[in-house]
């Protein structure tokens, strides 16, 4: 695919801003909306709020196009390929369901859908259900527009550019690593350090919880 | 890794399948399939494939060039400004919903959405998914009759709407001629409000209704409030605190400003609201009591926030980012964030910087703990008061300023002056009768329990604890209590009831931490924090400034949801947290966004010119003419309507049978309802009321207080029974599925025969786009338009935007403007009615009233050739494209206001007056000077002589300058009929009957957390239609089971155990069944973001967010293409059996998709309940049962579960459990204490794991 952005960063990527998402969902569905994912299992972007001893982590994330993107070396059709813009796509038509990319995929972003989610198939996909994942609205990007998701944002905890640029503009996030403790629910498959490019702001500030511990209801 | 089976299985997929491939295209939308459709002959499908042409397939490339409608968000939160939607179509079929995205505003200024200052409205999940709502399959295509037993989806024919009207037309004008306009019961449905401008199904239920003889309106004259806020429309006034809203008995006005909603306070014992006089604090009401507006003060100098549950970044969207960017700068400022409640809500999450848990329905509990805190920390054990640095109360403030804190003597105040009269008895012309506050029986008493310091505490005479209203209290009264807690129970300590057992303990936080769930210490810092001190009780600089207090509107939807916030405006009274800005209870009620940004000048950027001007004269508008008679009918609490419907039709009740054909136990499933005695539910004053009266003449029955005179009509002896009689639902689900205790509302709609045209049979009418549970449970079904299958008019924060027709609508479906013309014409078919002629007219030939997209294509061609215009030489679909203009950011990048302390309202004013007389004047001018909160200014007025019995006026004449606000009636003061007292309200004291009524207690003019007017017009609400029952039961019985009152004056805690063992039928012997300390788990049943009530339950794409399949994680649920697909229609008498695909009927169908709805339980009872995350769980109590999929969450605090509300009421035909999991089916008929109003998130339910019942064949 044309990958003609008229900037030329070197690897795009997204910021989350994880004190900031309100877990509205407005990513998730806008990102199904501008793609064309049907209801069902598959999610590009997925949103959800983890819990841990008490805390509370809310997390926004679809494929982070790693700099070294597991699943493009676990794809032995060679269907996963990166451009020079550091987008990771899957060339459906290549697919032939192997489940090696979900597999290598530190965050499980390679999906596959059911049948009712994916009803027709398109000539040329050699099964009914390829892989798919993000491709970071490259569409949209081509005309000027941020990603979906981020355009959806409402409390403004995503956003999107060169990497570089978003670690200068963002000088309190971290980019995502596998062996920050903090992480451990983004890394659902494996912890393999892809580089992924996505920054995060975290939270720090936990909420205190205060409850009674004599009290039985 | 995965298995290697799931690969082997994959391969071999890959080498079995090779169907449906298309060429180069996507399928797109939901109409490709429908579940089973199996379109045997003769049979018709009643709905189907949704709006447009279904499966018009999209060519790839089309997806990137498609027709763009800007728009604002079809689906409007209700309060705030709309969010910005650009529809993409292709096809005729919506493809993509966008936002806006523009990078620059409309003079080209870069922006970006991530500035702090960023002001555009960006649409949430609701409004980027309608296209699986416009599209859904199981839209609705032709009028339907019911001609089994309602509820029953196989007696469906199919009608034309012309016979369906005109059976409506028939029926109403039946119902008007012998029961009156008030058995006609007009509801209010989202689909009214949140609609267009112009394409608004309520207006064809006016035209059906109102037509004729005007109905009973939701939000109107005859209806009280809303489902949404009736207990907080109650309870604001109750303290007249200027930060919550005017004082209990000053009208508000009846503009737009707050809606006819006031009323719903403002009732006296007639049921006829008074008339407006003033709008004082009123006026500043509604700007002020939003979050919205008060955001810039939180973000600039608010110390800190205290939330009593909100979760206002869900409810209200484009509320969302200026809250969480306030609460940013808030907390950068070293504000806290206090979150009190038992579920941790989305808004906490984000901006919470600590979670106080609190059990729900204690609220009242917490903050009487608090006082008792602030009580030990002002007057030692012996009385005495501590050392001024020291205490925590400003005693002087609260003699001056708070009624019934303490307990106080009778007097008579002086209206002009403020002048307290204790030495004569009567009260003068010009004075006002003030109830005492009887000894132990002030808010403190009842804090302090048999705690006695407070009867030892002095009222001082002089000294710098002394003021004008405790030297005056001193010599009728030494002590500021006159007794410890002086409460009983009739019943003594045998009484059932906790709450009475609680009266002479001292309500410490180590009380309400064992009732709260709250550690006594975090009770102690909050009582801290609102008397402005630190944990250690130290004077604290950051929390002195001001409490941004806010509450959500769970806090009053419970039993005791007017007491919850009564409670928490006195805190708010006695901590002097008034009257600067940011400062008061704040909370989703009318919330206006403030940041809404600048758009440009100059009219040419807009669609608008004299043509649009006129569109405003195009909507019909019925009923106007008919308002006169409104006043005639009593007026009800909203949620009357129901009580009205076992009124009228009891006798056809008393055999009802629930889903699986069981029969109902009557005497013990409505506790407070026995069809053969009492037709009326718990004693409810408004259904007494709802009999036919002539009131054209005849002898006077009984007098009312007004001077009307009302003639009760009597058939064969007995009154004629008006009740409810026939309901047009224009695109609403209160019927069923949104009001308590859906079982019995469905049982009931069973039992009852379907409409004939005569004015004896009940009939349910809807017009909405799905077979909803109301729906379903109608006579008469209308498919109606979605709001972007018909031309309007809709605005995004001031901006208006016309969208045409953008998708065509399924099958026979109508917008408003046909079927009202359709309803008009039916209504002249059934009878003359004077006038309608000419209405008809109006729509026919050029008539004035059309269908908006035919004047609104004027307004757009003449802007394309107006060469002023910025759409000039534009085609009309480029016109539709670019009517959103981006407007700039107005905000300062700081997004602070600058802000004065003091608020400019009167309630700033008053504090300001209030600092002078407390503080700077000197201790004996302070002593020897009344203050008043309210007066006259200065001038000569003429009222009525409150001792004139003929209506004769006197004249006062207000010279004196005293210590007060001044100003506040003066401007808006009527000419002629005004009564001082009327101002602040009363009444004097009168004969009904024979029976002498007391007088109605008058405002004291003071911030009051002792309310005796609250409790005399609960006693005495509606009573002026009571004429025809016995006089020992007219108004309202404010006696429970043991005899003690159900009101009190001051805001007590009542345990939730009571309510429950009263709504389940404990306490009155209905049932042993007592269920309280069977580890149960108290229910909360918010909104949540995926629907706004029922609405958006039938949309896929919402739906998997909040459905899971038994086991399943997070997004397992996907029943889409099956979930409220409507089967095929019968022709009449058919047998074959169908049923609607629901929640139920989707499992007996596949089972693997099949999904419930969620419910939260804490980690922490997960043990207890022997429930894990994902089960499948039976959510029961003695009111209904209901199956949900388990969430189990460190977000819900322990022995609290929480079911949002809304999913649509599902009953399994096999065992009668809700798979639905709609939270009313656990909802008792129980009203709400003080106000008869909705009390639906009050449930005590046992959660325990489940399966599915197996199908049964017959």
């Amino acid at each position: 695919m044309s990958k003609s952005i008229k900037v030329t960063p070197t690897q795009l990527g997204f910021y989350f801003d994880q004190t900031r998402c309100m877990s509205c969902n407005a990513c998730t569905v806008a990102c199904k909306d501008w793609n064309q994912v049907e209801p069902g299992k598959v999610h590009w972007r997925e949103q959800f709020t983890y819990e841990k001893n008490n805390k509370f982590f809310p997390l926004s994330i679809g494929c982070n196009h790693c700099v070294k993107p597991a699943c493009r070396d676990a794809c032995s059709q060679g269907a996963i390929t990166k451009s020079d813009d550091g987008i990771v796509t899957i060339n459906r038509k290549q697919c032939i369901g192997l489940l090696a990319c979900a597999d290598a995929c530190p965050f499980a972003k390679p999906k596959f859908a059911d049948d009712k989610q994916e009803p027709n198939s398109i000539i040329g996909w050699q099964i009914e259900h390829p892989a798919q994942k993000c491709t970071m609205c490259v569409d949209r990007l081509e005309k000027g527009l941020d990603p979906a998701c981020v355009s959806s944002c409402v409390g403004r905890a995503l956003d999107f550019g060169d990497m570089e640029v978003l670690k200068a503009k963002y000088t309190d996030s971290v980019q995502v690593s596998p062996t920050d403790p903090d992480f451990e629910f983004i890394f659902k498959n494996n912890k393999t350090d892809t580089k992924p490019s996505l920054l995060i702001k975290k939270k720090t500030a936990h909420i205190t919880i205060s409850k009674s511990s004599t009290y039985n209801p | 890794m995965k298995s290697s089976k799931v690969i082997t299985d994959l391969v071999k997929k890959v080498m079995v399948s090779r169907r449906s491939f298309i060429k180069g295209a996507l399928a797109i939308g939901a109409a490709n399939t429908v579940y089973g459709c199996s379109r045997g002959e003769g049979l018709e499908i009643i709905g189907g494939e949704g709006g447009s042409l279904p499966g018009n397939p999209i060519e790839e490339v089309d997806l990137s060039n498609p027709q763009i409608y800007t728009a604002a968000c079809p689906h409007n939160c209700g309060v705030g400004t709309r969010c910005v939607s650009k529809i993409h179509v292709v096809n005729k079929r919506i493809v993509r919903i966008g936002t806006d995205d523009d990078k620059l505003d409309y003079d080209d200024t870069p922006r970006d959405k991530n500035w702090l200052n960023d002001s555009r409205a960006l649409n949430c999940a609701k409004g980027k998914s309608l296209k699986y709502k416009a599209h859904h399959p199981g839209r609705l295509k032709y009028p339907l009759k019911q001609t089994k037993t309602r509820g029953d989806v196989t007696g469906f024919i199919r009608v034309s709407s012309q016979e369906a009207l005109k059976h409506i037309a028939t029926k109403s004008k039946a119902i008007s001629d012998k029961y009156g306009a008030g058995a006609i019961y007009n509801t209010y449905a989202t689909a009214i409000g949140y609609a267009g401008t112009y394409n608004n199904m309520g207006v064809v239920r006016d035209a059906l209704t109102n037509v004729r003889a005007g109905a009973r309106n939701y939000f109107t004259a005859n209806t009280h409030s809303d489902y949404s806020y009736h207990q907080y429309l109650y309870a604001y006034p109750l303290t007249g605190h200027p930060g919550v809203g005017y004082p209990y008995g000053i009208v508000a006005p009846s503009s737009a400003q707050v809606g006819g909603q006031t009323q719903a306070i403002n009732v006296d014992f007639n049921g006829n609201w008074q008339a407006d006089y003033t709008a004082s604090l009123g006026a500043d009401y509604h700007f002020n009591h939003n979050i919205g507006y008060q955001l810039p003060h939180v973000a600039g100098v608010v110390g800190n926030v205290v939330s009593f549950g909100t979760n206002a970044t869900s409810t209200n969207n484009s509320l969302a980012w200026p809250y969480i960017r306030a609460m940013e700068k808030l907390k950068a400022r070293d504000g806290k964030v206090y979150f009190i409640g038992p579920e941790l809500t989305d808004t906490a999450v984000t901006c919470a910087t600590e979670w106080i848990q609190l059990r729900n329905y204690t609220d009242a509990a917490l903050i009487m703990a608090m006082f008792h805190e602030m009580i030990v920390n002002t007057f030692n054990e012996n009385g005495t008061l501590k050392p001024k640095a020291e205490r925590w109360l400003d005693v002087n403030y609260i003699d001056t300023m708070v009624y019934g804190f303490f307990d106080s003597p009778e007097y008579n105040l002086a209206e002009a002056t403020g002048i307290i009269n204790v030495t004569t008895g009567d009260a003068l012309t010009g004075e006002r009768k003030i109830n005492a506050v009887p000894a132990g029986k002030s808010l403190s008493a009842y804090v302090m329990g048999s705690d006695d310091r407070l009867t030892k505490a002095d009222y001082e005479t002089s000294g710098e604890n002394a003021t004008y209203t405790s030297k005056v209290f001193q010599s009728q009264q030494a002590k500021r209590n006159g007794a410890t807690c002086s409460y009983t129970a009739i019943k003594g300590a045998d009484t059932e009831y906790l709450y009475k057992s609680a009266f002479n303990t001292a309500k410490t936080p180590e009380w309400a931490e064992k009732i709260c769930g709250t550690p006594a210490s975090k009770i102690r810092e909050l009582a801290a924090l609102y008397c402005g001190r630190d944990v250690q009780g130290a004077i604290n600089e950051q929390n002195e400034k001001p409490i941004f207090t806010e509450w959500a509107g769970g806090v009053q939807k419970q039993n005791n949801g007017v007491v919850n916030m009564f409670a928490i405006a006195s805190l708010l009274c006695v901590t002097k947290r008034f009257g600067r800005n940011g400062e008061g209870l704040f909370g989703l009620w009318g919330s206006t966004i403030r940041n809404r940004g600048v758009l440009p000048t100059g009219n040419d950027m807009f669609l608008t010119n004299t043509d649009k001007t006129d569109l405003n004269a195009k909507a019909p508008v019925f009923g106007v003419a008919y308002a006169s008679d409104l006043k005639k009918i009593p007026t009800l609490s909203i949620k009357d309507w129901f009580n009205g419907i076992k009124f009228a039709f009891a006798d056809k009740l008393k055999e009802m049978k629930d889903i699986t054909g069981n029969a109902i136990d009557i005497n013990a499933y409505i506790p407070d309802w026995d069809p053969t005695i009492d037709k009326y539910v718990h004693d409810d004053p408004g259904t007494k009321a709802n009999v036919v009266f002539d009131y054209n003449g005849g002898t006077d029955n009984y007098p009312a207080l007004d001077g009307d005179t009302y003639k009760v009509v009597e058939d064969t002896g007995k009154v004629r029974v008006a009740g409810t009689r026939l309901i047009i639902n224009p695109g609403g689900n209160i019927a069923v599925n949104q009001h308590m205790n859906s079982n019995d509302n469905s049982a009931v709609l069973r039992a009852l025969p379907l409409s004939d045209e005569t004015a004896e049979t009940f009939c349910l009418a809807t017009f909405d786009p799905f077979l909803s549970p109301t729906a379903k449970y109608s006579d008469f079904v209308f498919p109606a338009t979605m709001s972007l299958e018909a031309g309007d008019w809709t605005a995004v924060g001031g901006e208006t935007i016309y969208h045409p027709p953008i998708v065509k609508a399924p099958g026979e479906t109508k917008d408003a403007w046909r079927y009202t013309y359709e309803a008009l014409k039916a209504q002249k078919e059934v009878g003359a009615i004077t006038g309608i002629d000419n209405e008809i007219k109006k729509f026919e030939n050029g008539g004035i009233y059309k269908s908006a997209e035919v004047d609104s294509l004027k307004v757009v061609d003449y802007a394309i050739k107006n060469p002023n215009s910025r759409f000039f030489g534009k085609t009309r679909e480029e016109v539709y494209a670019d009517q959103y203009i981006p407007r700039k950011n107005a905000d300062n990048e700081d997004i602070t206001l600058p802000t004065d302390e003091t608020s400019k309202a009167l309630g700033g004013k008053l504090r300001e007056k209030l600092r002078d007389y407390l503080e700077d004047s000197t201790d004996q001018d302070r002593v020897d000077k009344p203050f008043i909160m309210f007066r006259l200014q200065s001038g000569s007025y003429t009222v009525q002589d409150p001792d004139s019995t003929t209506g004769g006026t006197i004249t006062i004449d207000i010279t004196e300058e005293v210590h007060g606000l001044t100003s506040v009636f003066a401007t808006t003061r009527p000419a002629s009929g005004n009564d001082v007292a009327d101002i602040i309200g009363g009444h004097a004291k009168a004969t009904i009957n024979g029976k002498v009524r007391e007088a109605r207690p008058r405002s004291t003019g003071r911030f009051q957390v002792y309310n005796d007017m609250m409790v005399w017009d609960f006693e005495n609400r509606n009573s002026k239609w009571h004429g025809h029952l016995d006089a020992e039961k007219r108004g309202q019985k404010n006696k429970d089971t043991e005899g003690d009152p159900i009101v009190y004056s001051i805001p007590m805690y009542f345990n939730f155990e009571d309510s429950f063992n009263e709504a389940y039928g404990v306490f009155n012997g209905k049932t042993e069944n007592n269920v309280i300390g069977k580890n149960g788990v108290t229910l909360s049943t918010t909104h949540d973001r995926y629907r706004v009530h029922s609405t958006h339950a039938e949309n896929p794409l919402l739906r998997e967010l909040t459905h899971r399949t038994e086991g399943g994680k997070w997004l397992s649920g996907n029943d889409w293409k099956e979930y409220a697909i409507m089967p095929d229609r019968h022709p009449e008498g058919g047998t074959a059996p169908i049923q609607p695909m629901l929640s139920s009927a989707v499992y007996n169908a596949n089972k693997e998709t099949a999904s419930w709805h969620e419910i939260w339980i804490s980690s922490e009872d997960s043990e207890r309940l022997q429930v894990v995350d994902g089960d499948l769980v039976l959510v029961s109590n003695p009111i209904g049962e209901v199956r949900c999929v388990a969430r189990v969450s460190d977000r819900c605090m322990k022995g609290t579960a929480n079911l949002h509300q809304g999913s649509w009421y599902d009953p399994n035909p096999i065992d009668g459990v809700d798979d639905g999991g709609c939270a009313n089916t656990l909802m008792a008929s129980k009203p709400s204490r003080i106000d008869n109003g909705n009390a639906q998130q009050s449930a005590y339910v046992f959660i325990k794991t489940t399966t599915p019942p197996t199908k049964q064949t017959k």
